[in-house]
């Protein structure tokens, strides 16, 4: 299978998650919307053209208003981690370097494919655990661990930029 | 980290900044895969240095006049690295990419084609970025892999030109001295003198003398200063399609040289282009690879004046020599034509004519056809001008054989030595 046919079916996976959340909350204009993003998405994939972060944007964006809707959690999150395969794959057919052969450029997308399970499937699984655990914490406490966290997102760009 | 980090840390801060606006733990759950994925990548970047990667290049001119360029990158460490390579000679446009995962010990191959009719082309470093298997944390690397190539223009093998020049060195060559010597053309007949020869007694002569004895002379071949001068201005370099008017004057600029020096003459060679280069007069094979490289390296530049060929011309184009001078005819060539016959040299225009170079091209509507015509008139009578100052002008039509056309300019002027006589 060529690196572009597994970032089409991340793709049609992921949207095809978020257009199952927004049907089951009820949101035809939602259906359309990941639809959309769909097709925008797989042209990009198609012509190696920029704007497939500009489509994961989009995507979680989807994720969010499916969330927001009241769609079964699972689907808007499973349909984000597709999401974010979908998008490391389309980067990935989108660099003009090929291996010098076909097993090389086979060892890449396995080696490709190892890692974003290793880092995607953890990521679903901490989402799911999140879903779970209700804390009741007031404004203040939320905007500190907030604060928290972007502070220590920076550290760690600064650190490993 | 990299542009893509980059944008995963964005998309998670914006799911976090979310999840705080509407107060919904699950939006904040969004953001997990995105913060572990980027943590999978971080924990797996390459360690700057850790990488030990060893690149050899080799160069070779194949035989459809292009270059093979190879380059072997071998992991000489003990993980797997996943690699990306550019590689392209610094001094022109042209290269190739590739990525790969080397496992320890394993190489992978960068090969590719390198198209150019000409130039001296080199190579530095292989750029390789080590990565983690995200691609999210990128590691640069240089790896040394030395390498450079000299693409000679090819000298077509012209016919012995006849040569004429207003003196010649006292050193064996080609080039008729007009003095008598150890020669092979019939020169004339003197008087006998102790330790000649007694194979060249003329003995027609000395039975209609007798008493006396008379041998007979042969003339002098010797050497002669020759020059090349490459006018590689603007006006020069223009292309027409994968054809270019400069590289046939290259060429034939490299053809000149390489038949005078066969001849057995001197030659120095001056390009006048976006640098000046100079090659001092010599003669042999190193000194042919010597004025081939020069050539090599030739590249049109910008439309500016030429040097005045006054002390700066005496050592590269001493007087009595004989000066190719290929240009296509500026506005200021005839000038300084001018100005190198009368410093004492005898000077051949050889001109490729960018006006039929560039025919094809013009369109056929009638005022093009007029623009032709007159540009056409324009340049006959630029060479007309300089023609007239006994200055031979050869009007080379690139599509056509230079060889016949330089022997009929070459050719002695009616009435004999009227244009060489003996300095």
């Amino acid at each position: 299978m060529t690196p572009r046919a597994v970032a089409a079916g991340a793709i049609l996976s992921s949207q095809a998650l978020l257009v199952a959340a927004f049907a089951a909350a009820g949101r035809p204009i939602g259906m359309a919307a990941a639809a959309a993003c769909a097709a925008c998405w797989l042209m990009v994939l198609a012509r190696s053209a920029p704007g497939a972060s500009a489509c994961l944007g989009a995507a979680l964006g989807l994720a969010t208003l499916a969330l927001l809707a009241d769609a079964p959690a699972w689907l808007p999150s499973l349909g984000a981690g597709a999401g974010l395969a979908a998008w490391d794959l389309t980067a990935f057919c989108a660099r003009g370097e090929r291996a010098p052969d076909a097993p090389g450029e086979r060892a890449l997308l396995a080696s490709r494919l190892r890692a974003l399970a290793l880092g995607i499937l953890p990521g679903l699984a901490l989402a799911g655990l999140l879903g779970h655990v209700r804390l009741d914490l007031p404004f203040a406490a939320t905007a500190a661990v907030a604060a928290a966290a972007v502070l220590l997102l920076d550290r760690a760009s600064r650190r490993w930029g | 980290m990299n542009g893509k980090a980059a944008t995963l840390l964005a998309l998670a801060m914006g799911l976090l900044l979310a999840a705080l606006v509407t107060r919904r733990g699950e939006v904040a759950a969004l953001a997990a895969p995105l913060l572990t994925l980027l943590a999978a990548g971080v924990l797996r970047a390459p360690a700057p240095g850790g990488a030990r990667l060893r690149a050899q290049r080799s160069v070779q001119r194949d035989g459809a006049g292009g270059v093979a360029v190879e380059v072997v990158v071998r992991n000489e460490g003990d993980a797997p690295v996943h690699l990306r390579l550019a590689d392209g000679p610094s001094s022109a446009e042209g290269g190739a990419r590739t990525r790969a995962l080397l496992a320890a010990g394993a190489e992978t191959t960068l090969a590719y084609t390198l198209r150019a009719q000409r130039g001296r082309f080199a190579w530095g470093a292989v750029a390789a970025v080590v990565a983690d298997p995200l691609g999210l944390v990128e590691v640069p690397l240089e790896l040394p892999a030395p390498g450079e190539v000299h693409l000679q223009p090819e000298a077509a093998r012209l016919r012995p030109l006849p040569l004429q020049p207003g003196r010649t060195l006292p050193a064996p060559g080609s080039v008729l001295a007009r003095v008598g010597g150890s020669g092979t053309d019939f020169y004339g007949v003197r008087e006998y003198h102790i330790g000649d020869a007694l194979r060249w007694l003329d003995w027609h002569s000395n039975a209609r003398h007798p008493g006396r004895l008379f041998t007979k002379e042969f003339e002098q071949e010797e050497m002669a200063d020759v020059g090349v001068v490459l006018e590689a201005r603007a006006t020069a370099g223009d292309r027409l399609g994968n054809e270019s008017l400069f590289e046939h004057t290259v060429r034939a600029a490299a053809s000149l040289a390489a038949t005078s020096l066969r001849q057995g003459n001197r030659v120095s060679l001056l390009v006048l282009g976006r640098t000046e280069a100079r090659v001092f007069p010599g003669a042999g094979r190193v000194h042919l690879q010597r004025i081939l490289s020069c050539l090599a390296a030739a590249r049109a530049g910008p439309d500016r004046a030429l040097p005045d060929p006054g002390r700066s011309f005496v050592r590269l184009f001493p007087a009595g020599s004989i000066l190719f001078v290929l240009s296509p005819l500026g506005a200021d060539t005839a000038p300084f034509l001018l100005r190198l016959h009368a410093h004492g040299r005898r000077v051949v225009l050889v001109s490729p004519d960018a006006i039929d170079f560039h025919a094809p091209r013009v369109g056929r509507d009638p005022v093009s056809r007029l623009a032709l015509r007159a540009a056409r008139v324009e340049r006959r009578l630029a060479l007309a001008a300089v023609a007239q100052h006994h200055i031979p002008v050869v009007d080379w039509q690139v599509s056509r054989p230079l060889d016949p056309l330089l022997r009929a300019a070459l050719r002695p002027p009616r009435g004999g030595a009227a244009w060489r006589s003996r300095s």
